[in-house]
């Protein structure tokens, strides 16, 4: 286990949107990721991998009811983690989407 | 050390390094690099990704722009996977610690994710095997490309080349080639021939056990590819290179002599070229003309069809250079299959008879028509003659002489200059003309014998398919005597018959087709000087002998074995 530091937080989500955690809300969870200073990664079932990294992302096959904790390193630990909460409390926006995934 | 057996298609041993070109199909065999060419295989591989990259982005931004951002989404998604660090480290690990080229590592790290994208049920796994193509594509296209961009000597080794591919190599560091597929004949052998490099072809598949930058020794002459030599066979090449490269300066003293017989009967020798600058290999060997220039490499070097002007520009070439010596070129002898201008015939379930050469140029005469007009005006400039392909029948040629008549009535009219009287003639190479040559000589200025197709139709042999090329023989009774008869039927009419083809070339049939009656024997460049010391070592009256004595065989071997007997008697320095 690393130290704990100032700016490190976690939070555990649920995955609510039907098409799950593949390509579509992958792209979403990444882009909102981007936009904040701050490492954050993905704990699912033991795997652990980077939010950025999207082949890895994609390989959890986090489907509907999965849940996830996310842990956020940085300056902005988190606001991050506020942001991504969000979405995906927001079901990725699956609706407005016409719930389509490529 | 390990010996591969194929098809020896040009003469000669080489000994380099090999330059392996993948296959397009993305079977990509487990193979390893270097220690010390890591460094440049991660390179390699980072410019491949680089590379795939801007091409997924540029098709981002296109389907952004014509459909919107939510079309677009998808080649983001495959942007961002293409970018994954962790792939990445992977990818790179497996170059830098178990040495596996990057085709290599890509395909199996790949293939790995797609595993795992399976087992969660992924919708995605079909844009993994995209990914995979797109960095496959842009690692071996590299590699592909590279075969016409090279810095040093290389023995290419394929699975096959395609014919643009082949006619596009750098000649310059070429020395030799070696492809999986193929036979006499193939486009990989014309080019070697051209290239005057050694080339083998139709081994069994063996581009899993070699890489690039391996020592090979290709034997052209009989056939074999050796992979890892060790240092006796190594030693036993070169001191074999050498004396080939001995014989050619001993024979190179023969430059300025008329290929002329002990007893004073003079035989036109002359050249057969592909590329305009082999006819430079024909002046540099005292060739008394072309007796055969193939045109097919101005349809194969470009995705479009040549215009008039390029076409000219290669005659030209070859015309100018040979002064008064004839030029004999032979209009368009591929199939549609080979061409990428033209469309790709429906029904061509057996290419060899089907809508190929002379019957595409008749189907095409837009196309054929300005590829005559260019002969036409090359006629201008020197000796030129022009030859049909694959003609079968006697209305065939005469609908060629009437597309010439029209093409040079246009000529007139534009009052463009040409040679009104130069020479028209016919390749004989399907039987059914020999059967009817008596009402062919007729009707035409000249004929040549090619007897590579004349085998091939003759014995119903493909000399590309390995399984029967051994029914492929130059010396058949059946192909003698096919040419006999028109050797025979050209003398009584007083037609000149030349023949050209691999036969023509090879120093264990000279003394038989002198005999036979020919006074002119069309090489390719580099067997000028060894064809033209056979002519000038024996008499027509022994050749008369050897000629008689060998129509009284039944089968070929015989042929073969009694023609390579009698060599050795009348010319021991070449009857080895």
């Amino acid at each position: 286990m690393e130290a704990m530091n100032p700016a490190q937080a976690s939070r555990t989500v649920t995955v609510a949107n039907r098409a799950g955690l593949h390509a579509r809300a992958a792209l979403l969870l990444a882009n909102c990721v981007r936009e904040f200073q701050a490492k954050v990664e993905l704990v699912m079932d033991r795997q652990r991998v980077d939010a950025l990294d999207m082949l890895q992302v994609l390989s959890l096959g986090a489907n509907q009811g999965q849940s996830i904790t996310l842990e956020a390193s940085g300056l902005e630990a988190e606001a991050v983690l506020d942001a991504l909460e969000r979405l995906f409390a927001a079901r990725f926006h699956e609706d407005e989407a016409e719930g389509e995934d490529h | 050390m390990e010996k591969l057996q194929g098809i020896g298609v040009s003469p000669g041993v080489a000994i380099g390094e090999a330059l392996v070109v993948d296959s397009e199909e993305f079977r990509i065999p487990r193979r390893f690099v270097a220690r010390d060419s890591v460094e440049y295989e991660v390179e390699r591989l980072n410019k491949a990704i680089a590379a795939a990259g801007d091409e997924i982005a540029r098709h981002r931004d296109a389907v952004s722009r014509e459909l919107g951002a939510k079309y677009a989404a998808i080649f983001e998604t495959h942007l961002q996977i293409l970018q994954d660090s962790k792939l990445h480290g992977e990818l790179e690990e497996m170059i830098a610690e178990r040495h596996y080229t990057p085709e290599y590592a890509v395909s199996r790290v790949m293939r790995g994710y797609a595993e795992v994208f399976q087992r969660v049920q992924s919708r995605n796994v079909a844009d993994l095997a995209d990914i995979e193509k797109r960095l496959l594509r842009n690692l071996l296209g590299r590699r592909r490309e590279g075969i016409s961009q090279l810095t040093s000597p290389v023995l290419v080794l394929a699975h096959d080349l395609t014919p643009s591919e082949a006619a596009n190599l750098d000649r310059r560091f070429v020395r030799g080639f070696v492809t999986e597929v193929g036979g006499p004949g193939s486009h990989t052998a014309i080019v070697a021939g051209a290239l005057e490099i050694p080339a083998v072809v139709g081994t069994r598949p063996f581009l899993t056990e070699v890489s690039g930058g391996d020592l090979v020794i290709i034997d052209g002459d009989n056939g074999l590819v050796i992979l890892h030599p060790d240092e006796e066979t190594i030693a036993r090449y070169r001191h074999e290179a050498e004396e080939i490269h001995s014989l050619a300066v001993r024979l190179e003293t023969l430059r300025d002599l008329p290929a002329e017989t002990k007893d004073g009967v003079r035989i036109e020798l002359s050249g057969n070229i592909e590329f305009p600058h082999e006819v430079d290999h024909c002046i540099d060997r005292g060739a008394d003309g072309i007796g055969l220039y193939r045109t097919e490499f101005l349809y194969l070097a470009a995705d479009t069809e040549p215009d008039e002007e390029i076409h000219l520009a290669a005659y030209s070439r070859v015309v100018r250079s040979m002064g008064n010596r004839p030029v004999t070129i032979r209009t368009f002898d591929l199939g549609a299959d080979k061409v990428p201008h033209l469309p790709t015939p429906e029904d061509e379930r057996n290419p060899a008879l089907g809508q190929r050469s002379i019957r595409l140029s008749l189907r095409n005469v837009d196309m054929f028509k300005r590829q005559l007009r260019a002969i036409l005006r090359a006629s201008a400039l020197g000796n030129v003659r022009i030859m049909f392909p694959l003609i079968s029948t006697i209305l065939e040629l005469r609908q060629a002489k009437m597309v010439l008549a029209d093409v040079m009535e246009d000529l007139d009219e534009h009052r463009v200059p040409y040679q009104r009287n130069l020479p028209v003639g016919i390749m004989v190479e399907v039987p059914s003309v020999v059967m009817m040559i008596d009402h062919f000589v007729d009707e035409v200025d000249f004929l040549s014998i090619g007897t590579n197709d004349l085998i091939q139709y003759t014995l119903a042999v493909d000399r590309s398919n390995k399984d029967v090329v051994w029914l492929y023989n130059a010396c058949d009774p059946s192909v003698l005597k096919l040419i006999a008869m028109t050797v025979e039927a050209a003398r009584r009419k007083s037609v000149p018959v030349n023949l050209c083809g691999q036969m023509s070339g090879s120093p264990t049939y000279t003394m038989l087709l002198l005999g036979m009656g020919l006074r002119q024997l069309s090489v390719p460049p580099s067997a000028v000087p060894e064809i033209k010391k056979i002519c000038r070592s024996v008499t027509i009256e022994q050749c008369e002998k050897v000629a008689r004595h060998a129509f009284t065989f039944e089968n070929a071997r015989d042929v073969k074995s009694y023609l390579r007997g009698e060599l050795k008697k009348h010319v021991p320095e070449l009857g080895q």
